[in-house]
Order: C-alpha cells, then structure tokens, then sequence
C-alpha cells in the first residue's frame, strides 16, 4: 500500500463526518472514484456516522409547530408553491429531450455559449461575476479537483448568501468534434443538468456560472462530464468521464 | 380501538395529497426532528424553522426516501442535521460556539420515543459505545457532525493541535466501526 493511499484512507472517518478541508475531501473523493476498499470503508463509515444523530438528547419540540405545519400547508394551496424552487432550469426540459433532441443539443451548446461560459477571450458576466466575488471579502472558495486529467484546476467562487456561484477552470482536457462537456448539479433527488458547452480555449481560464435554483449549500455536488456533443443520451446523468468536480456536502447514507 | 397507521400507510398517504398523514407524521417525529436541528443550532427559532422546512420537504417530495437505503427515522434525521447545517452556514460566521457538547445521557428516552419504528439492536450498541471513547474523541466528533466543523476548525476552536484533533477523530470513529463490524458478526451467527 503506498504511503499516499494510505494517508487517504485514513481520511475517510473525517470525510464521513465532513471535517476535511476542501482540497483532502477532493482528494479522498479522486481515490474513491477508482478504489473498492476505500468504497467499503466509506459504506461502514456512513453507516456509523448516521447513527450519531440518535446521540442528540431528545427534547419536546414546541407544541405551535403542528399549527404551524398545518397553516403552512394551507397557504402552499392558496399560492403558488415557492418551492417552484426545487424546479429545474430551463436547460433541461423533459419536452425539448423527448421531442427536439438535436434541436435541443444546439440550442444547449448556444445558450450554454453565450450565457454561461466565457472563454478567456470573453469579456461578458461569467468572468464579471467571478471578478466580482473574488473581490468581496466574505465570498468563498472551494478547490475544484479534475479527475479526467489530473492537471485540471480551479476553483468554485460562492457569494455570501449561497445564491451565486462561479467557477474558474484551467487546463479541461482538449475534446473532438463529437464531444463536449456538461455540468451537472447534484442534490438529494439526484442529478440534473446545467448545461452542454465547449471551450474554444481548454487551457483557460474558463468560466462557468452555476444556474442555480436554490442556495449552493442545498447541493451536495457539482461536476462537468465529458459527453457526446448533444449531452447525456441519457439525459438526468452523466455517462461519461467527469472531467472535475467539486463537493459542497459529503454524501450520506439512508 | 383505533390502530396506529404504519409509517409505509402514511408515507402512501403524503404522496397522495393527505395533509392528516403528514401531520400524523409529524406527530410522531416532530420530537426527534426538532432535537437535532437544536443540537445543530442552539437556537430555538432556527431549530423550529428547519423542523418545518424538513417535513415541507416529506410533504412535497415524500417520493425521495428509498426504504432500500435504509430506515426512515436515519433518513430523515440526516436530512435534518444537513438542513440544519446548511443554516449554519448561511448565518454569521462569528458567533459564540458552546465548547463542549454533551451526549445524550438517557438514551432509552429513544426507545420510548420511536414506539413506531424501533431503535436496532445495533444503535443502541452504538449509543453505548460511545461511552467508550475518551471525552476528546466525543468532543471532536461531535464537533465535526453536528456542527460541520473541519478539523482545523475544531483545532482552533478548542485550541488544540491539528494533529491531536485528527487523531482523536480518527481513532474514535475506528472504535465505533469496530463495534458495529463485530456486532455485525455477532448478529450473523446468531441467525445461523
């Protein structure tokens, strides 16, 4: 076992518990991508870490909680649901993928160009925004880890009320013609995508604003793949490499 | 004699639109949920407003819990330490943290409060073994779980060493692993 292995091994306890700090945690997370035991070893960690929550000392919640609920769930049927929220952006509409795929495909890669991603020679918001955020002194960052080329680096840029997030990416490996990347963002119900692009420059830096639906910290993960050039056949998950990724929460089980 | 709706009975019920199965839920597990979020928060308003959030959630997407993946009371109270640590974070990074944290010293009141779902066997070896391990190593993860601190974070908060906090981390949550690997086995050759 090589001394580096087993160092990220030993990291899985407080991976399970999310006490790594964001660069261990994309280190542990590019030896689970590939190592069985470290898979295992995460499973029974999980298993024991859920279980933590039945330490907590129980105590009487307030008794208006129930005639809160209940007048919650009344007004939700009066007005529209805000959690219109957890509604998925445009980019993925089930109609597009089911009627217009090809057309959608271009359409993607147009939108994903001109709204999302900036290349190094574009001067519109991505990279403002990024700018941006970088400048503000309670922003923060997460390492972002590339998986498909170990060279890949970068950074997610996050305001300070989760409610926009950039990322810088340099060095994405060079696609063919048939390629192109898709971002994809991930939470409790799983994967949805935010988008199809190329880069004219892999090297970078490149920009990408994440279309979020809800604060970043509501995600458990963030990552581009590397897919056909109208994205996923398979529509709500990758099915090629990923080129990077970058965690927000640890997964948990149960 | 009325007989208590299962939780499958209930879940099937939310997904169908009826707001009295949910709030029966709630009754049964607003306590556990609250609970958490309080240990997480330390503030009442914000305990009580991710309680509320977390079964908006089993109202609108109740379709989420896999029975495959585990029990319902784990998935659930997982999903409300992450809320509520996503709370956390959200709001001022500069405020007060209590230095220590306590387990909960009467771990039967569980028992009396999941009568619907019972603790396993295995939780409740857990529970004990976490007495097991030294107050450091409780602190730490403690720490770590309910209030998502890194191990740097925790260093610095209990002004510790980097290297003590890992250890203890680590070393504590091997122990807890090893009794559940072994009451694994002890379970499997019970059943033979």
């Amino acid at each position: 076992m090589s001394l580096d292995r087993e160092r990220l091994l030993n990291l899985i306890p407080a991976y399970t518990l999310g006490a790594l700090s964001n660069e261990e945690a994309a280190e542990v997370e590019a030896l689970l991508a590939t190592d069985a035991e470290a898979q295992a070893l995460l499973a029974d960690y999980q298993a024991v870490a859920d279980t933590l929550t039945y330490a907590v000392p129980v105590q009487s919640a307030p008794g208006h909680l129930r005639d809160d609920l209940r007048q919650r769930l009344q007004s939700d049927a009066e007005t529209p649901s805000d959690e219109a929220d957890l509604q998925r952006p445009v980019i993925d509409m089930p109609v597009w993928r089911r009627f217009l795929v090809p057309v959608a495909a271009a359409l993607a890669l147009f939108i994903a160009g001109a709204l999302l991603i900036v290349s190094r020679s574009g001067s519109t918001s991505p990279e403002s925004l990024y700018n941006e955020l970088a400048a503000a002194e309670d922003s923060r960052a997460i390492a972002l880890v590339g998986d498909f080329d170990e060279a890949t680096n970068g950074e997610l840029l996050i305001s300070s009320d989760g409610e926009h997030a950039v990322i810088r990416v340099n060095q994405l490996p060079a696609l063919t013609v048939e390629q192109a990347f898709q971002l994809w963002l991930v939470d409790d119900d799983g994967a949805v995508s935010g988008g199809v692009f190329q880069f004219e420059s892999p090297e970078g830096p490149n920009y990408i604003v994440l279309p979020l639906d809800k604060p970043v910290d509501d995600y458990l993960r963030f990552g581009v793949s590397i897919e056909p050039a109208g994205g996923s056949p398979l529509g709500n998950r990758p099915t090629g490499p990923r080129a990077f990724g970058v965690t927000i929460n640890p997964p948990q089980s149960g | 004699m009325t007989q208590t709706p299962s939780l499958t009975s209930l879940l099937t019920r939310i997904q169908a639109g009826e707001e009295d199965a949910l709030l029966a839920l709630h009754d049964r597990y607003v306590n556990l949920v609250y609970s958490v979020a309080f240990r997480v928060l330390e503030h009442q308003q914000d305990a009580e407003e991710v309680t509320q959030d977390v079964f908006i959630r089993l109202w609108r997407k109740s379709e989420m819990y896999d029975p495959e993946k585990g029990k319902f009371t784990t998935w659930l109270l997982t999903m409300t330490r992450r809320l509520a640590l996503n709370r956390v974070r959200h709001r001022t990074r500069h405020q007060p943290l209590q230095k220590t944290l306590s387990l909960d010293e009467h771990p039967h009141m569980w028992e009396d409060q999941l009568v619907h779902e019972d603790l396993s066997e295995l939780q409740l070896v857990l529970l004990s073994a976490l007495d097991q391990l030294s107050t450091q190593q409780q602190q730490a993860i403690q720490l770590a779980y309910f209030r998502g601190m890194t191990q740097a974070d925790i260093a610095h908060h209990l002004d510790r060493p980097l290297g003590t906090v890992k250890s203890h981390i680590r070393l504590g949550m091997q122990k807890l692993r090893e009794i559940w690997l072994a009451d694994q086995t002890a379970q499997a050759g019970s059943s033979e």
